[in-house]
């Protein structure tokens, strides 16, 4: 167990104005599960792409077997036994399952190899999919298949390769929690089998289950490597933060109060039968897997989406959207997902992203009034506390949480009662998490009412007051606060009963 | 019985719906529109378009379009007239020259657009310019006539009654399905067309297969060049000018997608005879060419708006009830 496969030595890797990666030292062993964690930006994605040879590294060695793998390209770091399973799709939609399994490495026949072979390929898609325990058609087209299933393909195209280390980057982000089982058993085979395994989550859970070592890197730079069986989760936590952390959720004072927003009936975009009730002051979650119909329910509420049938009952009053404008009109926000594409304009600055919406009512005939403008923004950019040098600084050069903020800050000046929340930690760090945490509570302390849609279990469970559940495009329940338990929101979720 | 509907599944069946309509429709309106030699006649006409959309598919596969493919027609044509005409270098020769020069061009718009990173949009725009500019400079926007006798017969003869054209299509037809479903190379192309990040982190080098499908269009748009030239009999600048957009309309109402990574040689065949038949059919309606313009500009919008107007249907079922 203790001969080195895979060794890391120095690397360096800059980009223009970041060091991403700076003279990192790692080093796996042959048949390990090893894991890789710290905090977004912290150089995980950066040194899989080394390692994989998508990136060249500026300084330093990466030795396979004791071979140079620095200054190779990709075909040949593959085809020299690192397969890697990224955390975006690499899948060709419009392609079979059995091709994107071969993509760019077809089976081939015929004179000068030039034809594929089709039949060959789908057999051994097939002994693929039997041999991991999925089910799933090698002929199917890949956009025709569930995430989960995508994630599958993906992590079997990886496994196809029989490669000697395996780096799988954030591979059950989107699987239920059977196949979360299928994955981890299929990963005990090949650790078995003596692949060594470099896995990257931040599922703190799954890395105490599975890993055997865990290497923490914190702002491109190598902290620590322990072994996963004498450390502790708050251990990890402090090392990949730098400091002590705990993950806890800030107390609330908030009154709950009337009923602000009545769901009743609601069908559309996908999405079947949802009832809820959200009340002033209530921070109500949306749990489910990806997918479930938490985002798709959202997008209802916002009058981004067609509603079908079912009533919205906003303050007592049944109410039609048709578009966004409407939904903030009568004071509904929608903080996205996604806030570098639909939240957020990056080339523009704090001020004129948060008050794009309200442009209309700071103008006079067509002109906008600036000292307004000004003075709206200071006022959020002070109660949120986003750090900024001056209120002209472009939103692509904040951080993640200040972007966040920006965002909130910008619906806040639109004078919404309502705020939806769709993921609103992601890609945010754990010392920048407490802080959205807290304006949240805010929020609702000063009388408005949170729909929050989250994947991260404890971040649901924390904030909730209460919680709607989704599974596979339908509500599947309430919980009230009291009924508030991991298992239970789990089993729902999973929906295989 | 499998194979039948896989050929005609989705977008390609209705596409051939709407050419049998269209033809039932141009049948009734003028009597002599279904008749033996008026059907030669379209099939002789789209030869030419359908053998540049087969090369066509191989650029937008990838998701890309050559613009420039109407004035290459006219640059190779007007370089073999040249040739055979000016420089008396007999067929055979000549046709070679159009070659080495058509994979020039080919090779030229596949580097620009893959290492000037331009949209090819714009750039086959930029290129069809400078083709088109050559081409009237050589000829100094004279036809060119006088081939040496022989060369007409490639357009305008007939094997087994049927123009030989129109064999020639069938031929770069079968050349082309075969390469796209069943090469490595083919199944590469869908395969970086889909996704263009997947195929490089599998280890395709995309940018060789991006100059390379350029390359291989102009193959194609030699062997049109050769099929206009002989049809006409004599080398025009004009020649080309306005097929690119036959041939994109052909490529677009098939089914090719615009994105890349989808689309069938079926679908282009029934998008070129689609063009054909309207064209043809238009004239025996009396309608000019302009009307045709304005027929085909409406067509192309209409083929371009399919996938919105399919996804707005879609958008509009029910959800059922779980």
């Amino acid at each position: 167990m203790s001969e080195t496969i895979l060794e890391v030595k120095n690397v360096t890797k800059t980009y223009p104005g970041v060091v991403a990666l700076d003279n990192v030292s790692l080093e796996f062993r042959k048949g390990e599960v090893h894991a890789l964690v710290g905090e977004n930006g912290a150089g995980k994605s950066t040194i899989i792409k080394c390692i994989a040879g998508a990136i060249q590294a500026d300084k330093g060695s990466i030795l396979l077997e004791g071979q140079e793998l620095v200054g190779k390209k990709l075909t040949e770091n593959s085809s020299n036994g690192v397969e890697v399973v990224y955390q975006e799709f690499n899948l060709a939609p419009q392609l079979s399952v059995y091709e994107n399994i071969f993509i760019g490495k077809p089976i081939r026949k015929g004179p000068g190899n030039a034809f594929v072979d089709k039949a060959a390929m789908i057999r051994e898609t097939r002994e693929l999919f039997t041999r991991l325990g999925m089910d799933i058609d090698p002929e199917a087209r890949i956009d025709t298949l569930s995430v989960a299933y995508m994630q599958f393909v993906e992590i079997a195209k990886a496994i196809s390769k029989k490669a000697k280390v395996l780096i799988m980057d954030e591979p059950t982000a989107t699987l239920t929690n059977a196949e979360v089982e299928i994955l981890m058993k299929n990963i005990r085979r090949m650790k078995a089998e003596g692949t060594t395994i470099i896995y990257v989550s931040h599922r703190m859970e799954e890395i105490f289950e599975i890993t055997d070592r865990c290497s923490v890197l914190r702002d491109g730079k190598y902290i620590a490597t322990v072994n996963t069986a004498e450390t502790s989760r708050e251990e990890l936590i402090r090392y990949m933060v730098g400091r002590e952390l705990v993950e806890t959720f800030p107390s609330r004072d908030a009154e709950i109060g009337e009923v602000v927003l009545e769901v009743k009936g609601l069908y559309g975009n996908g999405v079947s039968n949802v009832n809820f009730e959200l009340h002033k002051g209530e921070i109500l979650g949306f749990g489910g897997l990806v997918g479930a119909g938490r985002t798709e329910t959202a997008e209802m509420l916002f009058g981004a989406a067609r509603v079908e049938k079912g009533d919205i009952i906003l303050k007592g009053k049944k109410v039609t959207m048709h578009h966004p404008r409407e939904a903030i009109r009568n004071g509904i926000a929608l903080i996205p997902e996604d806030r570098k594409q639909h939240g957020l304009i990056l080339d523009k600055s704090i001020m004129e992203n948060m008050t794009l919406p309200v442009f209309k009512r700071l103008s006079t005939m067509q002109f906008l009034d600036k000292k307004k403008q000004i003075d709206l923004t200071n006022e959020q950019v002070e109660a949120l506390r986003v750090k900024t040098p001056t209120i002209d600084q472009l939103a692509k050069n904040l951080s993640g949480g200040n972007q966040q903020k920006v965002v909130l800050g910008k619906w806040l000046i639109a004078e919404s009662d309502i705020v939806i929340f769709d993921e609103p930690t992601r890609g945010i760090d754990v010392g920048a998490k407490q802080e959205i945490y807290k304006l949240m509570n805010q929020l609702v302390e000063n009388g408005k009412a949170i729909i929050m849609i989250s994947s991260e279990m404890p971040e649901l469970l924390g904030m909730s007051d209460r919680l709607v559940v989704f599974s596979e495009k339908r509500q599947v329940g309430v919980l009230e606060k009291e009924e508030l338990d991991q298992a239970v929101v789990l089993d729902m979720a999973s929906g295989d009963k | 019985m499998k194979t039948l509907k896989k050929i005609f599944k989705g977008q390609v069946l209705s596409i051939y719906i709407a050419l049998v309509v269209i033809m039932v429709l141009f049948s009734i309106l003028s009597p002599n529109f279904m008749t033996l030699s008026n059907m030669l006649t379209v099939l002789r006409q789209i030869a030419g378009i359908g053998i540049m959309a087969c090369g066509m598919m191989f650029v937008m596969l990838l998701g890309n379009v050559d613009l420039s493919v109407g004035t290459q027609i006219s640059l190779l044509g007007i370089i073999m007239s040249y040739s055979m005409v000016n420089l008396k270098l007999g067929i055979f020769p000549s046709i070679l020259i159009g070659i080495v020069v058509g994979l020039l061009i080919g090779l030229i718009n596949g580097l620009i657009i893959t290492y000037c990173k331009i949209p090819s949009m714009i750039a086959t725009l930029g290129t069809s310019w400078i083709f088109q500019g050559i081409s009237y400079t050589i000829c100094k926007a004279q036809p060119i006539f006088g081939f040496p006798s022989g060369f007409a017969t490639l357009g305008q003869g007939l094997f087994l009654g049927i123009p030989i054209p129109i064999y020639l299509f069938i031929i770069c037809c079968i050349i082309a399905s075969v390469v796209f479903n069943k090469t490595a190379y083919g199944r590469t192309l869908y395969a970086a067309g889909s996704n263009d990040e997947a195929a490089k982190l599998a280890g395709v080098n995309v940018n060789r297969m991006k100059v390379s499908s350029y390359i291989i269009c102009a193959c194609f748009s030699i062997l049109a060049s050769i099929v206009f030239l002989s049809r006409v009999n004599s080398g025009n600048a004009s020649t080309g000018i306005g097929q690119e957009m036959n041939v994109l309309t052909a490529c677009v109402l098939g089914g090719i997608c615009f994105t890349g990574g989808d689309g069938q040689v079926s679908g282009t065949i029934a998008g070129v005879m689609i063009i054909g038949v309207i064209q043809n059919g238009l004239v025996m309606l009396g309608a000019g060419e302009y009307v045709q313009l304005m027929v085909k500009g409406l067509i192309l919008i209409f083929a371009l708006s399919i996938d919105t107007i399919k996804k707005f249907i879609e958008s509009r079922k029910p959800t059922t009830a779980g």
